[in-house]
């Protein structure tokens, strides 16, 4: 059961997308936003040009995080690792954004992700409800805006190093 | 144009960059010494895009900077078109 009507999902991705679809277009990704399924498609090339498709849903954002996850790139079906990218490791940022957990086997493991949260299967119970995504501390990533999780984890596709597995 | 406190009275040479943030479909334009830092170069665009948290870097060409370098010693010419981004780890 959603939290939120739908006309305020579509009120707050109406003021988000703009600057999403700007930024696909400089970085020259492929970018399908499908509003009914409130659904957006995203296509990054790792390095070695290997594809990669992401794609978050958006049910009741913004009180709740978007779910993230990567799909087969070939069919947009749901693989788990192989359709994932491996961080870089040691990471240039600090710590891997991709990480092994959750119900995929493969999490994006930030704030802005509900995956990662224990409620949706994640490894996350000490972030506790859903709601909270938008209040953390520290140094780790952080983005509340469509656009800026889409730049976060395109940048961690850039400087990955091959697939979690090999396509199936 | 934005200008820097840095800016006013240093040695150096002036840099006028665009900088694009992901949530903003347009740029803007920033005058910065070529000895002020990434990081602080950073901080000033995120606060003119309107970010208040996060770890904010400059890069260019899709590879971010290092925010402990000069603009100059991390590559960043006069002229150059550069994008906000969040170089917080994952969590």
């Amino acid at each position: 059961m959603s939290l939120l009507p739908l006309l305020a999902v579509h009120s707050r991705l109406q003021e988000d997308l703009p600057g999403a679809r700007a930024w696909a277009e400089r970085h020259e990704h492929d970018f399908d936003w499908d509003e009914e399924a409130l659904r957006l498609r995203l296509s990054l090339k790792g390095p070695d040009a290997e594809a990669y498709l992401l794609e978050g849903t958006f049910e009741d954002f913004p009180t709740l995080p978007p779910s993230w996850r990567f799909l087969d790139p070939r069919t947009a079906e749901r693989i788990g690792p192989p359709a994932y990218p491996t961080s870089a490791e040691p990471s240039p940022r600090g710590t891997a954004l991709i990480i092994n957990g959750g119900t995929e086997g493969v999490v994006i493991c930030a704030h802005f992700n509900r995956l990662a949260f224990t409620e949706e299967g994640g490894i996350h119970g000490d972030w506790g409800p859903l709601a909270n995504w938008q209040n953390q501390a520290g140094d780790y990533t952080y983005a509340n805006t469509v656009a800026d999780m889409l730049a976060r984890i395109a940048l961690e596709v850039s400087d990955s190093t091959g697939r979690k597995a090999a396509l199936p | 144009m934005n200008q820097s406190a840095s800016q006013k009275g240093g040695h150096g040479k002036e840099l006028k960059v665009t900088v694009f943030a992901p949530r903003s479909p347009e740029g803007k334009k920033f005058k910065w010494n070529e000895h002020m830092t990434v990081g602080a170069a950073a901080d000033e665009a995120a606060k003119e895009f309107g970010y208040a948290q996060g770890t904010p870097t400059l890069a260019k060409h899709g590879s971010a900077l290092d925010r402990d370098k000069e603009l100059t010693t991390a590559g960043v010419r006069d002229g150059d078109k550069l994008e906000l981004v969040d170089i917080g780890g994952g969590v």
